[in-house]
Order: C-alpha cells, then sequence, then structure tokens
C-alpha cells in the first residue's frame, strides 16, 4: 500500500493549494530555459528595451547569427560522432561487464568500474593532455571518444546493473539449459528484454558526452571542436548581442533536453535506480 | 583478495564464457584511469614537462612540497571549493527534500511535474551559464532590473569578491536541486504504506507523520543523494568556468579550476601533475569518509 494520500479526499481548495504550490515550486526551474528560448527569439531591439517575456514578435535573426558568426554546424557534428562513438564504446564495455556485476556477483570488478566515476577529469587530463600530444592524438576524434568513455562507461555501469538485477534468473537460465554458452543466452536472451533500459541508458551516456565541457577544452582542436565550446566564442559580447548568446545556448541545449524528455520515464528510473540501491 | 583470485581461478575453470564479460571493461579502465594515474605520477617528479617530449629535470618531491607548504592558491583554492560544497549540498539536500515531500502524493500530472524537474539535471551546464551570465549582469541583467523594480540598487553578482560564491551556489542549486527530489520521491514512493495508517489512526498530526515516520525512514536515501552531490560538487567545473574563470581576482577559483589553469593556462604541466594528484587523493578521502560514514549509518 503506498503512503500516498489520495486526491479524492482532498478538498477543492486543498486541490487548488497544491497545484499552486507545485506550479510555484516549478517555476524557478523552468524558468531558466523560457528565459533561454524567449531571449533568443527575441529581435536585438526586444532585447535592448525589454519588452518583457511574453509580448514580442520572434523571429529566428539570432540564429542566423549565431551559425554564422561561430562554426555552429560542424561543431553539432563532431558532438555527435563523438558523443554516438562513444556511447556504442561504453555500451559494448559496459553492458556485459553490468551483467556481471549483476548476476555473477563480481563486486570488485563492480567497484572499480563504478568507483571510476568519482576521479576528478582533471586528474585525469593532465597525463591524457601529455600523452596525445606526444602521440598525436590531440584535435582527434579517437582521442575525445576515449576521453569521454572514461565517464560515460561508470554511468553506464551504475544504471544497466539494477536493470539487470530485476531481470528474473529463468530468463538465463532457460537459454543455458536450451544448450546456448553464456555470451550466446546474453546477447539473444537478456539483451532483447533489457532494451527499454538500455535505451535509456544510451541516451544518458549520449547527453553526458554532449554536455561535456572540459575534456573538449584541453584535448579539441579546430577539427574536432564540440558544441559546449561554442561558450567561448560568446564570453565577451555586449547587450545588444543577448540574442545570438541565448540562441546559441538554445542550440547547444535543446537537443539533449529534447532527449531527455522523450525517455524521461526510464530516464528517472535509471538515475534512481543506482542510489536507491545503493 | 587471496579469496577473490581463488574464486576467480574457480569461476575461469568452471565458467570459463564468464570472463569474457568483465575483462574488456576491466582492461579499458586500467589503460585509461589507473595508467594515466601513475604516468601523473611520473610527471609530477620532474620539472619542466611540456607536451613535447623533452629533457625533463629530475627534481624528486619537490612540486609537492611547494604546492602543501608554499603555494597560497592552492590552500585558497581548499577554501572556495568547501565553502562552495557546503553551501550547494546544504541547501540542495533541504530543498530537494522538501519538495520532494510536497510532491509525494497522488495527482493528476505527476509524471509531468517529474518530467519537468528532469530539465535543469540534464540542461547543458554550458548553456545555463551562458544564460545566468546574462541574469546576473550587473547593468541589465534580468535579476537586477527586477530589484530596480522594487527599488533595490543593482547587486554585483558576479564581479563582487564576497558574493561571487553564492552566486554560483545559486547556480548549482538551480542545477542539481532537481536532481535530490528526484531520488527522494522515488524512496518516498518506495516506503510501505502501514506504519502511516497506523500512525494516522492513532491521531499523529502530518506534520508529525512527517517528521517522526517519513523522514527517519527515508533518511538513507537523503544521506546517498547527499554523498553523490558532495563528491561531485567538490568536482564542478563546467559553470564556474564559464560564468567567472575563477574570478574576480580568484575568489572563485575552486580546486579544480586551479587545477585547470596551472596546466593549460599556466602551461606547467610538470606542478599541474602534482596538483591533479593531490585532488585526486582528496576526492577518494571524501568518497571513502563517506562510505564508511554511510556504512556506519545503513
Amino acid at each position: 500500500m503506498p503512503s500516498q494520500p489520495q486526491d479524492s479526499n482532498r478538498s477543492p481548495a486543498g486541490r487548488l493549494a497544491l497545484a499552486a504550490g507545485i506550479t510555484a515550486t516549478l517555476l524557478p526551474f523552468l524558468f531558466i530555459p523560457y528565459y533561454m528560448i524567449t531571449t533568443s527569439l527575441k529581435a536585438p531591439i526586444d532585447i535592448v528595451r525589454g519588452t518583457g517575456l511574453v509580448s514580442f514578435s520572434p523571429t529566428l535573426t539570432n540564429y542566423i547569427e549565431a551559425f554564422r558568426s561561430t562554426q555552429l554546424g560542424g561543431m553539432i557534428f563532431n558532438s555527435l560522432v563523438i558523443g554516438v562513438l562513444s556511447t556504442l564504446l561504453s555500451l559494448t564495455l559496459g553492458l556485459p561487464a553490468a551483467f556481471a556485476i549483476a548476476k555473477y556477483r563480481r563486486r570488485a570488478t563492480g567497484l572499480l568500474l563504478i568507483g571510476a566515476r568519482a576521479v576528478p577529469a582533471i586528474s585525469l587530463l593532465v597525463p591524457y593532455f601529455i600523452v596525445f600530444s606526444r602521440l598525436g592524438l590531440i584535435d582527434s576524434y579517437p582521442g575525445l571518444i576515449l576521453a569521454h568513455t572514461i565517464f560515460t562507461l561508470p554511468l553506464v555501469t551504475w544504471i544497466m546493473v539494477g536493470f539487470f538485477e530485476d531481470l528474473p534468473p529463468e530468463l538465463e537460465e532457460s537459454a543455458l539449459v536450451d544448450g546456448a554458452t553464456e555470451v550466446q543466452a546474453f546477447i539473444r536472451v537478456i539483451l532483447p528484454v533489457a532494451r527499454g533500459g538500455i535505451a535509456a541508458t544510451a541516451i544518458l551516456a549520449f547527453i553526458f558526452s554532449w554536455n561535456n565541457l572540459i575534456f573538449a577544452a584541453a584535448l579539441a582542436g579546430p577539427n574536432t571542436r564540440t558544441v559546449p565550446l561554442a561558450a567561448f566564442d560568446f564570453l565577451s559580447f555586449e547587450a545588444i548581442e543577448w540574442g545570438p548568446i541565448a540562441a546559441a545556448a538554445t542550440v547547444i541545449a535543446l537537443p539533449v533536453v529534447v532527449l531527455a524528455l522523450l525517455v524521461q520515464r526510464q530516464l528517472v528510473r535509471g538515475l534512481v535506480s543506482g542510489a536507491v540501491k545503493g | 583478495m587471496i579469496d577473490v583470485l581463488r574464486d576467480r581461478l574457480w569461476t575461469w575453470r568452471h565458467h570459463p564464457g564468464r570472463t569474457v564479460f568483465v575483462w574488456p571493461a576491466i582492461v579499458f579502465v586500467v589503460l585509461m584511469v589507473i595508467a594515466p594515474l601513475g604516468y601523473a605520477i611520473y610527471l609530477s617528479v620532474f620539472e619542466g614537462v611540456q607536451a613535447v617530449a623533452q629533457n625533463d629535470i629530475f627534481i624528486g618531491l619537490r612540486n609537492f612540497r611547494r604546492l602543501l607548504f608554499e603555494d597560497d592558491s592552492f590552500r585558497h583554492s581548499i577554501w572556495v571549493t568547501l565553502a562552495y560544497t557546503v553551501l550547494a549540498v546544504t541547501f540542495e539536500t533541504v530543498l530537494g527534500t522538501a519538495i520532494a515531500l510536497l510532491l509525494n502524493r497522488r495527482f493528476r500530472g505527476r509524471r509531468l511535474v517529474q518530467a519537468l524537474l528532469l530539465i535543469p539535471v540534464v540542461l547543458t551546464p554550458t548553456a545555463s551559464a551562458l544564460i545566468w551570465r546574462l541574469l546576473f549582469n550587473t547593468t541589465n541583467g534580468f535579476l537586477n532590473e527586477v530589484l530596480a523594480a522594487l527599488g533595490v540598487g543593482p547587486i554585483e553578482w558576479l564581479s563582487s569578491t564576497s558574493l561571487v560564491v553564492p552566486s554560483l551556489v545559486v547556480v548549482d542549486v538551480w542545477h542539481w536541486t532537481p536532481f535530490i527530489t528526484l531520488i527522494v520521491l522515488a524512496g518516498l514512493m518506495a516506503l510501505p504504506g502501514d506504519v502511516f495508517e497506523a500512525a494516522a489512526v492513532d491521531g499523529a498530526s502530518a506534520w508529525q507523520r512527517t517528521r517522526h515516520i517519513t523522514l527517519p525512514l527515508v533518511r538513507p536515501v537523503i544521506l546517498i543523494a547527499a554523498a553523490i552531490r558532495t563528491t561531485d560538487c567538490l568536482k564542478t567545473f563546467d559553470h564556474i568556468f564559464i560564468l567567472t574563470g575563477g574570478g574576480p581576482a580568484n575568489a572563485s577559483e575552486t580546486l579544480n579550476i586551479f587545477a585547470f589553469k596551472t596546466a593549460f593556462e599556466f602551461q606547467d604541466f610538470s606542478y599541474a601533475s602534482a596538483v591533479v594528484l593531490v585532488f585526486f587523493v582528496l576526492i577518494m578521502a571524501v568518497v571513502s569518509m563517506l562510505l564508511r560514514f554511510r556504512r556506519a549509518n545503513a
């Protein structure tokens, strides 16, 4: 029996108060994206005049300006390539490992893989920079993909251990009884069953790769600049340039927000399962 | 340790298919985490390390001696990091739990609310930092315009040495409170209902029920969420770097920013290796303290 009061027990006044309370709570959190999007759609003169947050006629000139003054298009491409490939790599490494941790109780491995998340990025970034420079891996896709996988792998492991633990052992056992090897059982039976969780985990890994700034700031070069680096191009703009700044911010942030909302139920479950199960 | 090895050997002999599940990931972590840390140790005992290999001069532990005993910026950055983390995690945990308690009831649209709460958590920190820069702008930022309408003078959110850390904490609270809320809410929803019914029958008020039953029961979840946040908060980089770059005058220079600048602004890679190693040790110390604290409280 859940511990929550029923809606039907609430008086109309109570329901209104609850709705008001929840709206008031959400408002500060949603204000930032709202301000971001509205400012990006305002003509420069509307921004200077400060025409408030609702009444203005939207225009796309800021987006055109943002794409024109930086290489946003190229950066998006780089972020996509690096994001997809590092996600694939971390899934390839992390899914079997998470399964083994969940079902075969490889706790030491779990500690190693999830503990890697605690290592500060900068502590790896300095040796990476020296090694990559000497090996010519700066400004290269492989370099950035490897670096991004370092923090998407613990994430994949963390979330999928929870998902795999919830799977009934009969699934694997029935496949093994039918003569499959452990690997075959994993690929043909377990993975298809876990596809929902895998999709959400993959999207979360992609989001974290897309959002990453610190590795790109040190390891990327002119050919591999990722989307967050566009921020540096806008740091010294004056008030009349706020439109393009907001447009750039929207372009940087909107893809991941949309992705997150698409799989939000699984995402919340994934983010939470690792923590609640400890 | 011996038991683990013996167990592994048994597994490898009787279930050879299983080892292949973990070894690729283990090799990757050894190669990309353990080896680089070892290399950082190696780099830190030299002087003049550059991106191009050259004759690095061995100087032993002199980098560490300078860092721990002679570098005021390092010590200052530890204070900044501590202040920032303590403020941010405290506010986020209290606020996040309060919101979770508010949302811990059946109402239409709760799924929607949970989805909307995800937005600050996934919104690219770099992008939100750009927007917060606009909001915090001293002359015509939105916040100061609202304050001006109320008759309050312009506040130097990001350019005052005393206000810059609280301003950054505000950004962190905006970004991560929903994270705590979502985790605590899941913990609340998993609580069994019988205890509450019994208490309600006994005449306990809602507030009494919350304080004496709900909160103690959900405390482990709150602590886990706070522990995760603490570890991550100590390592915050993105929005501090974009909003202030450690300024004004190093007032917001956390340990992470200090390390980054030492390496990539001053290009002092050997000293930077010592800094990042000390940072790593400090983070690991905090993590193990948190784990021990959790084990004692669970």
